[in-house]
């Protein structure tokens, strides 16, 4: 009784961390399921998700503890406590670098994987979302009385802006999924992501909670994400690269 | 003709492509089902909250920049009491937030007030000046702060109204948005 007392008590803090496991988990599994559609081979695939989920792990907490690098390397057993938090912008960062990296070596093809997990990490992303539920403080901005919840423990109504999050991230989920008949090229899927989510991100943060003024920090880097991937997308359809060619793929699958 | 349709068409057989697309919308299905769920307990559970009313203890005690401190000095101002330590690993974790928190909301009216406990008066003047702490603390080495309120664990915050009355309290690192949606309830 006192050990699940123990872990009922932790499980707010430990729910952020189970949700991003359970996502990641998915992510895989769904992408290892569809890698041979796209042709690549499923082994790699399943070996690239965990260096992709691992690069993107280690980029959002190093994007987070590098500003107060001071303090992390005065008590370096900070850098694992699980209560504080992970930066998207640079977990971006560190998955695309391993992507990279993998591409580089001629491991895998930037552009289907690119392409293959696009949709699943919109989905993963919605289900991480819903993890602020569990926690509790899923709570944006103070809201006008037609809008918003009174959530538990608070007097007055508020967004629900990591729920718009999470619905948002479905839509784009499906806008993604039937998206892929209807590629141009090999890459754009995973370019279309790095346009949309940043973009829907960016919106949801009109409704969270701003010590600070606008655009936030968060608002610009995401537009600065957008900016890039939309320059290189647009440079892509420009160049018309006949890209989807069955033969290539083809090879890629076979290895 | 596009990628998906030649690859799909010869890597899989029809069967098999038929089990994948029926799964998929279960899926989501649970995923909206899941949020959805999620919204109605939000709306529902709103209501049957129950949260401590108490008149807060007074108390006096010596401020870490010299001085004294009571509590009652601030009534008819809406308070947000944290315990704290310097080698308390989870006071780091919400040590920043609190002190934005202030900075955002001090011109208000609201009150932060950090009680420091079991802890060296040095080891409590580095942490201050580490985490650039600006709203005033004091400390209380003989523990009666923490007994009166009930303390078993730090960091603990207590929002007590305007009137004196604890209006809510939460243990472990609060997260900002936590602690700015308590302090606009507190102000409102």
């Amino acid at each position: 009784m006192e050990l699940i007392l123990w872990l009922l008590d932790r499980l707010p803090a430990v729910s952020d961390l189970l949700t991003l496991f359970a996502a990641a988990w998915l992510v895989t599994w769904l992408a290892t399921r569809r890698a041979p559609a796209e042709g690549l081979a499923r082994e790699r695939i399943d070996d690239a998700a965990f260096w992709l989920g691992l690069g993107a792990l280690v980029g959002a907490r190093l994007g987070y503890i590098l500003p107060d690098a001071p303090t992390y390397l005065r008590y370096p057993l900070d850098l694992v406590r699980i209560q504080s938090g992970l930066s998207f912008h640079s977990a971006v960062a560190g998955a695309l670098a391993v992507a990279g990296w993998f591409a580089w070596r001629g491991r895998l093809p930037l552009g289907p994987m690119a392409d293959l997990f696009a949709p699943y990490l919109a989905l993963g992303i919605a289900l991480q979302r819903v993890g602020c539920l569990i926690r509790g403080d899923c709570f944006g901005a103070l809201a006008p009385p037609p809008f918003g919840i009174i959530f538990p423990g608070l007097s007055q109504p508020r967004y629900p802006a990591e729920l718009y999050e999470a619905v948002l991230a479905l839509g784009l989920f499906g806008l993604l999924r039937l998206w892929r008949k209807r590629r141009r090229f090999p890459g754009e899927l995973g370019l279309a992501f790095l346009v949309a989510y940043p973009l829907l991100r960016a919106g949801v943060d009109f409704f969270r909670i701003n010590l600070g003024g606008w655009p936030t920090q968060d608002q610009l880097m995401s537009l600065g994400i957008v900016a890039v991937a939309g320059a290189v997308w647009a440079w892509r359809v420009r160049t018309g690269a006949p890209l989807n060619d069955r033969e290539r793929l083809r090879e890629v699958a076979e290895g | 003709m596009s990628i998906e349709n030649h690859s799909e068409l010869e890597m899989h057989p029809p069967a098999q492509a038929v089990v994948g697309s029926g799964k998929r919308p279960t899926l989501i299905g649970a995923l909206a089902f899941l949020v959805l769920a999620a919204l109605a307990y939000l709306y529902l559970g709103s209501a049957a909250v129950a949260r401590p009313q108490s008149q807060a203890p007074d108390f006096t005690a010596p401020s870490l920049a010299g001085g004294e401190i009571r509590l009652s000095d601030f009534r008819r101002q809406p308070v947000v009491l944290n315990f704290w330590a310097s080698w308390c690993g989870p006071c780091r974790v919400e040590a920043r937030g609190l002190e934005r928190v202030w900075q955002a909301y001090r011109d208000r009216g609201v009150m932060f007030l950090g009680v420091n406990i079991q802890d060296g008066e040095l080891g409590a003047q580095a942490y201050l000046a580490e985490f650039g702490v600006t709203y005033p603390n004091v400390r209380d080495a003989t523990e009666h702060i923490p007994r009166a309120y009930s303390v078993n664990g730090i960091p603990t915050t207590f929002f007590i109204d305007r009137e004196g009355r604890i209006a809510g309290r939460w243990l472990g690192p609060l997260s900002e948005q936590r602690l700015v949606a308590q302090v606009e309830d507190l102000l409102q």
